[in-house]
C-alpha cells in the first residue's frame, strides 16, 4: 500500500479546507470499499480525512412529512431502524439484500452512495480501464462482461453501479443533501450518479471536497406497494445481474404514484420518471400495464455477449417485481 | 460405540473465538525475524520478459531482496526432484522463475521480499517489466490443429501403447454380415477386451 495521510474530520468546514489543499484526498467513512480498493492499488489517496466522528448519525422525521438520514448511519441501522421499516420498506429490502451482516455494520449511507463499480477490469492494474485510467481503454466489452451493463453504456464504459440500496433510493426519489467549500447543495438523486459517456473515471456529480451529509426521503415511502426483486447467481453475498426496485401507490386498482428502478444494468440506478407518469399513472395494475411499460423502459438494451442473458432476465424482473408489489407478495 | 451425542446439539470448541474474532488464521501467526514475500505476475499470455528493473522496488523500506529468473537461487534440473507424495507422476512441475519464457497468463515473474507484508506489496508494484509478447491462443478447438506428436518419450518405467493393427475404418465399411466370425471360443479367463483385434 502506498503510504498516505490520514486525519479526523471534526468538522464539515475543517474538512472541507483540508480537501480543498489536497486534490488526491478522499473522505473514508466505513472504508469497506475504499481499503480493498487501496489494497488492490486501485486507489491511491494522498490522505485519508475520516468522516467518523462526525455527528451524522441520525435518522429523523422531516418537516415535509420526510426522513432524514445522516451520512454516517450505518446500512444496518438504516434496514433496521423502525421509522425505515415502518414507512420505507423498500428501502430496508434493498439494504438487507446487499452485501453480508458485518459489511453492513460498517459501511455508511453516505459511502454505499459512493461505492465504485465491480468489473474485474477496474479491479485488475495489469490490465486498461478507462475508468481507472482513463484513455486505456475497455477491454471488458468484448471480454468478461456477464455483469456489465446493458444500458446507458458508452464506447469507453459498461461498467455498473454496485449498489442494491441506490436502486431502492432511486425508485423512492431520494434527495442527496451534500455540503462543501462553495457552500450547501441539494442532488435529487437521479443527478447524483451519471453514465460513463468519454469521462467514465467520474462516478458522480460530486465535486471534488464536497460531502455527503445526508440522504432525503420523501414523505410517500411505497409502505402498502413495494417489492426489490433481486436475480442474482447465489441466493447471499453476490452482486446483482438484475435488480428492481418497485414501489407503487394505489387506489380502486389504478396506479398513482409509481416508483420504478433497476440496479445491475447501467452505470447508474436506472429509472425514467417521464415513462412511469405516461404509462403507469392512472393505469389498472395489471400485467398488460407492466408489459407496456417494461417494453419501453428497457428500450435500447444492448448486450455484449456474456451479458445477453440480460436482455431476456430485466424485463421479467421489472414485470415480476411490479406485480409483487402491487399485490404486495412476499420476498424474492 | 458411545453415540451420545447423536440427536443432541453441540456447541462447536472454537465457535466463540471464530465469532468474536478472536480465532487466528494461519497467516497470523508471526516467527521471530520472520520475513513477507508477494509474487509479481506477467500481463501477457505467451512471450518472454526482455526487461526487469527492480532498483525502485529495492528502494522501499524495509526491502530485502527481489527474486526474478536472474538471481534465483540454484533449482533441482531433474524432474524427479521435484516429486512428493502429491506431485503428478506425469509432466513438468513447476519451476518458478526458471528463466524469462512466459508461457501462460499470470505467470510468477519475481518474488519479492520484505521485512513486512506492505512493503512487499508496495515492492511488488515497482517492478518494472517489458515483454516481448507473441500471440496466444486461447481457443482448444483451434490450438489442436496445431498439436503435433511429441517425439522420444521413452520414458522409463512407463510400457509404450501397443502398435495399432488392422484396418477398422476400412473394415466398418462392409456390411456386418461379410465380417468374419471367430471360430475360436475365449476361454473365459483370458482378456476377452482382446476381441476387438481382427479374429
Amino acid at each position: 500500500m502506498n503510504n498516505f495521510e490520514y486525519v479526523h474530520a471534526d468538522g464539515l468546514e475543517s474538512a472541507a479546507t483540508f480537501m480543498a489543499g489536497h486534490a488526491e484526498a478522499k473522505f473514508i467513512g466505513g472504508g469497506t470499499n475504499l481499503v480493498d480498493l487501496m489494497k488492490y492499488n486501485v486507489e491511491k489517496p494522498t490522505a485519508l480525512v475520516d468522516l467518523n466522528r462526525l455527528s451524522l448519525r441520525e435518522v429523523e422525521e422531516m418537516p415535509d412529512g420526510g426522513v432524514r438520514i445522516g451520512a454516517l448511519v450505518t446500512n444496518s441501522d438504516v434496514a433496521y431502524h423502525s421509522l425505515i421499516s415502518a414507512r420505507y420498506p423498500l428501502l430496508s429490502r434493498a439494504i438487507l439484500a446487499g452485501a453480508s451482516a458485518q459489511l453492513r455494520n460498517k459501511a455508511t449511507t453516505g459511502g454505499n452512495l459512493l461505492q465504485r463499480t465491480r468489473c474485474v477490469y477496474f479491479y485488475d492494474t495489469a490490465v486498461p480501464c478507462n475508468k481507472r485510467e482513463p484513455g486505456t481503454g475497455c477491454p471488458a466489452k468484448e471480454g468478461v462482461n456477464r455483469s456489465l451493463a446493458i444500458l446507458g453504456t458508452s464506447v469507453a464504459c459498461i461498467a455498473t453501479h454496485p449498489s442494491d440500496m441506490c436502486v431502492a433510493l432511486a425508485a423512492l426519489g431520494a434527495t442527496v443533501q451534500v455540503t462543501g467549500s462553495k457552500g450547501d447543495r441539494s442532488i435529487p438523486f437521479a443527478e447524483f450518479h451519471r453514465l460513463p459517456g468519454d469521462q467514465p473515471e467520474i462516478d458522480t456529480t460530486l465535486q471534488h471536497g464536497e460531502v455527503v451529509t445526508s440522504v432525503d426521503l420523501p414523505a410517500i415511502g411505497f409502505a402498502g406497494h413495494s417489492a426489490y426483486v433481486k436475480v442474482r447467481d447465489r441466493q447471499s453475498y453476490a452482486f446483482a445481474l438484475i435488480s428492481v426496485a418497485a414501489g407503487l401507490e394505489l387506489t380502486d386498482g389504478l396506479i398513482t404514484q409509481a416508483g420504478v428502478a433497476l440496479g445491475g444494468v447501467a452505470h447508474k440506478p436506472w429509472r425514467n420518471a417521464q415513462l412511469e407518469q405516461e404509462l403507469l399513472i392512472g393505469k389498472p395494475a395489471n400485467r398488460d400495464t407492466w408489459h407496456i411499460f417494461q417494453q419501453a423502459l428497457l428500450a435500447g438494451a444492448h448486450g455484449f455477449g456474456e451479458n445477453d442473458f440480460k436482455l431476456k432476465l430485466a424485463p421479467v424482473t421489472v414485470v415480476r417485481a411490479l406485480e409483487q408489489a402491487a399485490h404486495e407478495g412476499a420476498q424474492a | 460405540m458411545n453415540t451420545h451425542l447423536i440427536g443432541t446439539d453441540v456447541n462447536r470448541i472454537d465457535g466463540p473465538a471464530k465469532v468474536s474474532g478472536a480465532a487466528k488464521y494461519a497467516a497470523e501467526f508471526f516467527a521471530p525475524e520472520m520475513l513477507y514475500a508477494v509474487v509479481v505476475s506477467g500481463t501477457i499470455a505467451h512471450g518472454e520478459i526482455s526487461s526487469m528493473d527492480t532498483k525502485k522496488a529495492m528502494e522501499v523500506a524495509g526491502a530485502v531482496e527481489v527474486f526474478t529468473h536472474k538471481n534465483r537461487p540454484h533449482m533441482a534440473w531433474r524432474d524427479k526432484s521435484y516429486l512428493d507424495e502429491d506431485a503428478p507422476t506425469d509432466g513438468k512441475p513447476l519451476r518458478p522463475l526458471y528463466d524469462e519464457k512466459i508461457l501462460y497468463s499470470g505467470q510468477p515473474i519475481a518474488l519479492c521480499v520484505a521485512e513486512t507484508f506492505e512493503a512487499a506489496r508496495a515492492m511488488s508494484r515497482l517492478i518494472e517489466v517489458s515483454y516481448k509478447s507473441l500471440t496466444h491462443q486461447t481457443d482448444l478447438a483451434i490450438a489442436v490443429q496445431e498439436a503435433k506428436k511429441i517425439e522420444g518419450t521413452n520414458r522409463t518405467g512407463i510400457e509404450p501403447p501397443p502398435k495399432p493393427r488392422g484396418n477398422s475404418a476400412r473394415r466398418l465399411q462392409t456390411p456386418r454380415s461379410s465380417w468374419p466370425r471367430s471360430t475360436t471360443r475365449l476361454p473365459r479367463s483370458t482378456t476377452r477386451w482382446s476381441c476387438s483385434q481382427p479374429p
